[in-house]
């Protein structure tokens, strides 16, 4: 009895003991884990940035793959099945779910700090204003969507159409066979939870960053790390009540008002601030983007300092593969009835589109402020300040006190709707893929997701965030990569399946139709 | 917002509201929109004579609710405010489509040990038995994760069970104090819940086991069905009618019964119908 309980519970229990070793070691030897974290980060600099650079084009190039493949018929269920949402909030739900709340935090202080500190070029200049966005389209474009695209239609695939458990291991089925039950396929979910948890946890703690930037714009709260955690507390405090209550469907009212807030306040900054530059920005950034895309992907600088790479590309694309089983667990849910194709068009071309508008939007907007008004201390002023930035940037537009409630109440709906979710994912992942996790299981991720944040804000905010998830993701990102064989072996099978299926297929379209 | 006289106080309203008639011109009382809930408010107004008073019959008409019209059970599948006929309805009984207006329709909450017909098929409603794959389930008390997305009284079809609940065929995950379990066959301690007046259906409506025959229910010409019996792929096309026999193309003949039994037979679709209800 004890050892089924064991081998039953066995993922839950060596993911959280690993987490807590993690969180134990940032409490008591806080000092340590800043040395530590800051070796890795050098590291990464040297040794790990090719793998991801790498994985994440591979990652482009198999999603466009997938776009024109003659696997783009097959339908994410069965062949009756039809969509649970309508196109427009089944996008809407998608773009928000994938950038939530770092779309708001880094939208205006991205392309600010890279023109105050360009990768290549003379800061301050027009030039540098267009690297800016260049760079900016480049970190939130095509990669983040296609590391999202992979991992969604794995596992909506295998859940839908092989009827596995909605877990990471069920995607590797084609290869493992039945050992996805086994140790192998326990490694693969305790590995995906590890990564999970910590890239959570760097969202949680830049959001925790940015409500206390909010409060203290607006209420004139003290922007201190205290508050930081104060509202880390207090947002686990409301989660946990809502798991236990039945408040969730309030969960789900909130994120879809977050939605649409944010697309608002994208509306009414196009309408106060400069719309024409917005415009232009967004049509010539686009065009470099897309003309430098392969030399951005690949882009390493070996005979020069790779600072500038680490903390930027390297730590955007850690952080999306972290991001990305709790991301694409979601995407899985709400994109059932799909075909492959409807799919990738709608999680890699379309948000791409969406999110390179709202950096357009902000950014745009943001640089005109400081380059064609030569607002050069502005621009500093933002560069050191990354959690105000937005709130900043509001000031200097009109009906800013509206927009600045309008941002704060966005970050802090994102901040508790990202951390409820999170509970449940995590709950489903290490539960062996069930869907319906116990609430137990669900609280003790909600506590430890948030000490982690917590922990990690201690130990040197920012910096260290983005190097514990670079650090976290790495086993995720090889993993990752094998999951595209394996997709691509269910894929074929499925194909296969269906040619020789043909007869019963015609009576059932006939049927719908 | 719609004011329909004609109904009277001997309907329940689910709350009643007494308004001053000159605020209600004024229109200070809107009609509400919620996208979320999937309800609709309609206003049920009566004049009280020679007092300047109306009083308003509030009924509350939600995606998912079991509702009786035209005295028989049926499932609103949605409610589209902005029509006049807005109240989309499934009938139960063979899953036919129907619309009207929130007025004539009278809300039902099934309950444990209600028994009515889904789909040609009688069911009773039992909470105290473990659900097995294949059972087919009503999620009266939904309770959704936030990745689910079932709502009130969707039937949905159990592919597995655990210790926390059970997930259906549609990849949603149901705790255990969510659903009741729908038996097959009308259990002998059961109510039927079919019509909401039992008095106006006749007797002979129900044979021993309380089953309602098919009526209207009757195979049409050109309906295909297929034997769910044969081991190879039998399917056959419903080429005549006569009186309570059945001709199905290959010459075969039977009783209208026999074809409703959906052990026996299944229903496919039928080439020649087009209409939606």
């Amino acid at each position: 009895m004890d050892s089924n309980k064991w081998k039953e519970n066995s993922v839950f229990i060596i993911s959280l003991l690993l987490t807590l070793i993690f969180i134990i070691w940032g409490v008591f030897f806080t000092e340590n884990l800043a040395k530590v974290t800051n070796a890795v980060y050098n590291a990464s600099i040297d040794y790990l940035g090719w793998v991801y650079l790498g994985a994440t084009l591979f990652f482009v190039i198999f999603s466009i793959y997938l776009l024109f493949s003659k696997y783009g018929n097959i339908r994410l269920g069965r062949k009756t099945d039809k969509p649970d949402f309508s196109t427009g909030s089944w996008l809407a739900m998608l773009f928000g779910a994938g950038m939530g709340i770092g779309i708001v935090y880094w939208s205006v202080a991205e392309p600010v700090t890279h023109y105050t500190a360009p990768p290549y070029g003379k800061a301050y200049t027009a030039h540098a204003a267009n690297t800016a966005m260049k760079f900016t389209f480049f970190h939130w474009g095509l990669d983040p969507w296609a590391i999202y695209t992979v991992i969604g239609l794995a596992l909506a695939f295998f859940q839908y159409n092989k009827r596995l458990p909605a877990a990471i291991s069920s995607a590797f089925h084609p290869v493992l066979g039945d050992r996805i039950h086994g140790p192998i396929g326990k490694t693969i979910d305790i590995l995906s939870i590890f990564a999970t948890v910590f890239g959570i946890a760097t969202s949680l703690g830049l959001g925790a960053m940015q409500v206390t930037a909010g409060m203290h714009d607006i209420f004139g709260i003290p922007n201190t790390l205290f508050m930081q955690l104060v509202v880390i507390g207090v947002a686990t405090v409301l989660f946990i009540i809502s798991i236990n209550t039945g408040l969730e469907k309030g969960i789900k009212y909130l994120s879809n008002a977050a939605i649409i807030l944010s697309i608002a306040i994208m509306l009414l900054i196009l309408l106060v601030g400069p719309a024409l530059t917005v415009i232009q920005v967004f049509f010539n950034t686009m065009g470099l983007y897309i003309g430098d895309f392969i030399e951005m992907s690949l882009r390493l600088n070996p005979f020069g300092e790779g600072e500038w790479i680490a903390s930027w590309t390297l730590f955007y694309w850690a952080w999306w593969i972290a991001w990305a089983p709790f991301v694409g667990m979601f995407i899985a849910r709400v994109s059932k009835g799909r075909t492959v194709r409807e799919f990738v068009i709608g999680v890699l071309i379309f948000p791409t589109i969406g999110t390179c508008l709202w950096m357009s939007v902000f950014g745009g907007s943001a640089l005109e402020l400081v380059q064609n008004q030569a607002n050069h201390d502005l621009a500093k002023h933002i560069a050191e300040n990354v959690s105000l930035s937005i709130f900043i940037f509001f000031d200097y537009l009109p009906l800013s006190s509206l927009l600045s409630i309008l941002g704060f109440a966005v970050v802090a709906i994102y901040y508790i709707t990202v951390a409820d979710t999170a509970t449940f994912v995590l709950g489903m992942l290490s539960e062996g893929g069930t869907l319906n996790p116990s609430n137990k299981i669900k609280m003790t991720w909600g506590v430890i997701q948030s000490a982690l944040a917590a922990v990690l804000l201690t130990a040197g905010g920012l910096n260290v965030l983005q190097t514990a998830s670079i650090a976290a993701a790495l086993p995720f990102a090889i993993i990752m990569v094998i999951m595209c064989f394996s997709l691509l072996r269910g894929l074929k099978n499925e194909a296969e399946a269906q040619k020789g299926n043909k007869r019963s297929m015609g009576i059932n379209t006939t049927k719908t139709s | 917002m719609i004011f329909d006289e004609s109904h009277s106080l001997n309907k329940v309203p689910v709350s009643t509201m007494i308004l001053n008639i000159d605020s209600l011109k004024k229109g200070i009382l809107k009609k509400k929109k919620d996208p979320f809930q999937f309800q609709s408010f309609y206003l049920t107004c009566l004049h009280l004579e020679g007092k300047g008073v109306l009083a308003v019959k509030l009924y509350q008409v939600r995606k998912g609710q079991f509702v009786y019209y035209n005295n028989e059970l049926h499932k609103v599948y949605g409610v589209k405010h902005m029509y006049k006929l807005s109240v989309h309805l499934l009938k139960l009984r063979d899953l036919s489509q129907h619309i009207t207006n929130a007025a004539s329709v009278e809300k039902y909450i099934p309950k444990e040990l209600d028994s009515f017909i889904f789909n040609h098929k009688a069911y009773t409603l039992i909470n105290n038995r473990k659900p097995e794959a294949g059972d087919y389930i009503l999620i009266n008390n939904p309770d959704p994760d936030t990745l689910d997305h079932y709502s009130l009284n969707d039937i949905e079809v159990v592919e597995k069970v655990d210790k926390n609940g059970i997930i259906t065929s549609d990849a949603d995950g149901i705790k255990h104090n969510e659903y009741l379990l729908m038996v097959p066959g009308r259990a002998p301690d059961g109510r039927p819940i079919d019509y909401q007046d039992m008095a106006n259906i006749e007797e002979d409506n129900f044979d021993e086991a309380g089953q309602i025959t098919y009526g209207e229910l009757s195979a049409k010409l050109g309906d295909i069905y297929k034997n769910k019996e044969s081991d190879s792929l039998f399917e056959a096309m419903v080429v005549a009618i006569k009186g309570q026999t059945v001709y199905l193309g290959g010459g075969l003949g039977l009783s209208q019964e026999e074809l409703m039994d959906t052990n026996k037979w299944e229903f496919q679709f039928n080439p020649f119908d087009n209409s939606d209800s």
